[in-house]
């Protein structure tokens, strides 16, 4: 839920309740105003009656109106303190029951005793009151309508900075070096976050190249110690004196070397993907980088007499053609290397999909970790890095990418 | 032919003049941008092997600075960095070639070869060894003037063993010759036998000596005896 809803949300929940409460007490107070001023004119006609009694010895005469209905009733019991009540009475002009407020007393007139009753209607009084409910209530709804939009526009204005920090944060990319700029801000929050995100996003940037030229310097300086051990080795060979056990070791020792320098750049290349250095994307016909491939590779695949299936239809990509030779040499090297001998691969291309797939022992492998850095068959002679490095270059165009196994035959899919 | 050999790794500059000299290069050296410098001033050479990363200055500078003065020499760029980047720009300074560290001297002879042959002989690529010649701008080879053919694998592979004469080339060396650094992981070089046996075949029928001797284990020599 956005901040602004859930900040409307309760605003407006709080608002209600607050001015329902306002009602309530409101709606109290004038009745109780109200009723007391009925009170007030009734005891005004009391003393009047009164008044005239005492002055006249005898009892005001009646002149009832709708408004005002006086009744005399004479009575034994004494005189009584004034009570006030609310009383329905049917009314038959109207037709219906009127609450009415009225005032009972004994007076003595002339030596006997009356029961006086006078009353008034209240539904003046509750015409009052609902008119001023309506009005109050129309200012309340008015009022919260107001404040709901003012608060709207207000707060999406102070919100902005925030907005656009978190845009800057969002379109934050380590590789191509988009760095971020904050909006000035009068908020002292905002002021603060802006900060604490340069100050971040400074660091992390530092970090990451510190990184990357370690990573990149190592690997290069690796280099120069492996030539050493080259070219050692193949001055070494020449000599006419070796034994066969020193050139077993020698072979042994070039195999090293060999191993150290794929090793190395392989390395060097999963961290060139990982800082997005292949970012020049162009048209490539994968199909044809898929040919080339297969005669690149037919002196190995003769070599094990692996047979070679393909249905290869035209497919059109946009990413970089290093990038997807290494994807395709890296498969087919695997499908060739964890192949036995006689083995078969099959390699299916549509426009949105490629299939390699290639027969090989049936002991299972984690199609989880199949893509893992430094996961190998336990008698694999490789890397165990060309699938790791398959998944970073899909990772980088959204490519998916699924292993799977039926008793011996090993399935990568690739859906563009 | 006269060779330059600008690298600061004192063992690597020293395997390389070895190797080279008993191809009957005549081998100098320098060490540093400056001594480089100094020497490209002053002499003509037939190749230079040119590493980037140089104390005292950038190997590409000695590029412009050759390009600057319109010097013909073949350059072949030796370097630990394999950045897409530095290739392009060392080519497009005038380089004739790139080699990544760590390469094979057998690899390097023949480049140099290569560079040398293309700079040196307009109008003359035959490459003379006994009774085979080879023309290496028209890629074909002839036994005693009679052409011979070969897949294009053989002919690497003859011109590859004609330009490192008398030397031991591991299987490894042939293997990356033959089939690039891209083939990862050759798990057994059988099928590098597979070819050599052919070619040997073919030469011998064509009526050439069998100069390939097989080094138990190790690889294959190109010699007379």
């Amino acid at each position: 839920m956005k901040l602004l809803s859930k900040y409307n949300r309760i605003y407006l929940t709080a608002s209600i309740i607050v001015f329902l409460f306002i009602g309530i007490v409101y709606y109290f107070v004038i009745s109780f105003v109200l009723i007391e001023q009925l009170n007030h004119s009734l005891k005004d006609k009391l003393n009047e009656i009164q008044t005239f009694a005492n002055t006249n010895k005898a009892l005001l005469p009646i002149a009832n109106t709708r408004n005002l209905i006086i009744s005399y009733k004479p009575t034994i019991s004494p005189p009584v303190k004034r009570k006030f009540s609310n009383v329905p009475e049917f009314v038959k002009e109207d037709n219906e029951m009127i609450q009415f407020r009225q005032l009972r007393t004994v007076i003595a007139v002339n030596g006997h005793n009356y029961e006086v009753i006078i009353r008034e209607p209240e539904t003046e009084t509750d015409d009052l009151i609902q008119l001023i409910l309506f009005i109050t209530s129309i200012i309340a709804v008015f009022f919260i309508l107001i404040l709901f939009i003012i608060n709207r526009l207000m707060l999406q204005k102070m919100w902005k900075p925030f907005q656009y920090i978190l845009a800057q944060i969002q379109r934050f990319n380590l590789s191509t070096q988009t760095g971020i700029t904050v909006q000035q801000t009068d908020i002292t929050e905002f002021e603060a976050l802006n900060n604490a995100v340069l100050l971040m996003s400074g660091k992390v940037n530092q970090e990451y190249y510190s990184l990357k030229n370690f990573t990149e310097n190592a690997s290069h300086e690796m280099q120069t110690p492996l030539a050493i051990l080259n070219a050692r080795l193949d001055l070494l060979i020449q000599n006419e004196n070796i034994s066969e056990k020193e050139i077993g070791q020698l072979q042994e020792m070039y195999g090293a070397v060999s191993r150290l320098t794929r090793l190395n750049k392989s390395l060097l290349l999963l961290t060139k993907i990982e800082n997005r250095q292949f970012s020049e994307t162009e048209s490539i016909q994968l199909d044809q980088i898929i040919e080339e491939k297969i005669i690149q590779f037919a002196d190995l695949i003769k070599a094990k007499n692996i047979t070679i299936e393909t249905d290869i239809q035209s497919s059109e990509l946009k990413m970089n053609h290093h990038l997807a030779e290494i994807v395709i040499n890296n498969l087919l090297s695997n499908a060739i290397h964890h192949n036995h001998e006689n083995g078969s691969i099959t390699i299916s291309l549509e426009r949105e999909e490629l299939m390699i797939s290639n027969t090989g022992s049936s002991s299972i492998v984690d199609p989880e970790k199949v893509f893992e850095r430094f996961q190998k068959s336990g008698q694999s002679e490789g890397l165990g890095l060309g699938l790791a490095i398959v998944k970073q270059i899909c990772d980088q165009y959204n490519f998916i990418i699924r292993y799977s196994q039926s008793d011996d035959l090993h399935i990568i899919r690739l859906v563009f | 032919m006269k060779i330059l050999i600008i690298e600061d790794e004192k063992v690597i500059r020293e395997s390389i003049v070895t190797y080279m000299t008993d191809e009957r290069y005549l081998c100098e050296i320098a060490v540093d941008y400056p001594s480089a410098l100094e020497k490209i001033e002053m002499y003509d050479y037939d190749c230079i092997l040119l590493d980037i990363t140089l104390p005292g200055g950038n190997g590409l500078m000695l590029l412009k600075e050759l390009k600057r003065v319109n010097r013909l020499d073949g350059v072949l760029i030796i370097s630990a960095r394999n950045a897409i980047d530095d290739r392009v720009e060392g080519l497009n300074l005038g380089a004739d070639d790139y080699l990544t560290k760590p390469f094979h001297l057998s690899e390097l002879s023949a480049r140099v070869a290569a560079i040398i042959r293309r700079k040196k002989f307009e109008g003359n690529n035959d490459l003379l060894f006994n009774e085979i010649c080879i023309d290496t701008f028209a890629k074909t080879i002839s036994i005693n003037k009679t052409p011979l053919e070969l897949t294009r694998k053989e002919y690497d592979l003859i011109l590859f063993f004609v330009t490192n004469k008398n030397r031991v080339i591991s299987k490894n060396a042939i293997a990356e010759h033959l089939w690039g650094d891209e083939m990862d992981a050759i798990d057994n070089f059988d099928f590098i036998y597979t070819h050599i046996k052919n070619l040997r075949k073919k030469l011998t029928d064509a009526g050439c000596m069998d100069y390939i001797h097989s080094i138990y284990g190790m690889g294959y020599k190109f010699s007379i005896q």
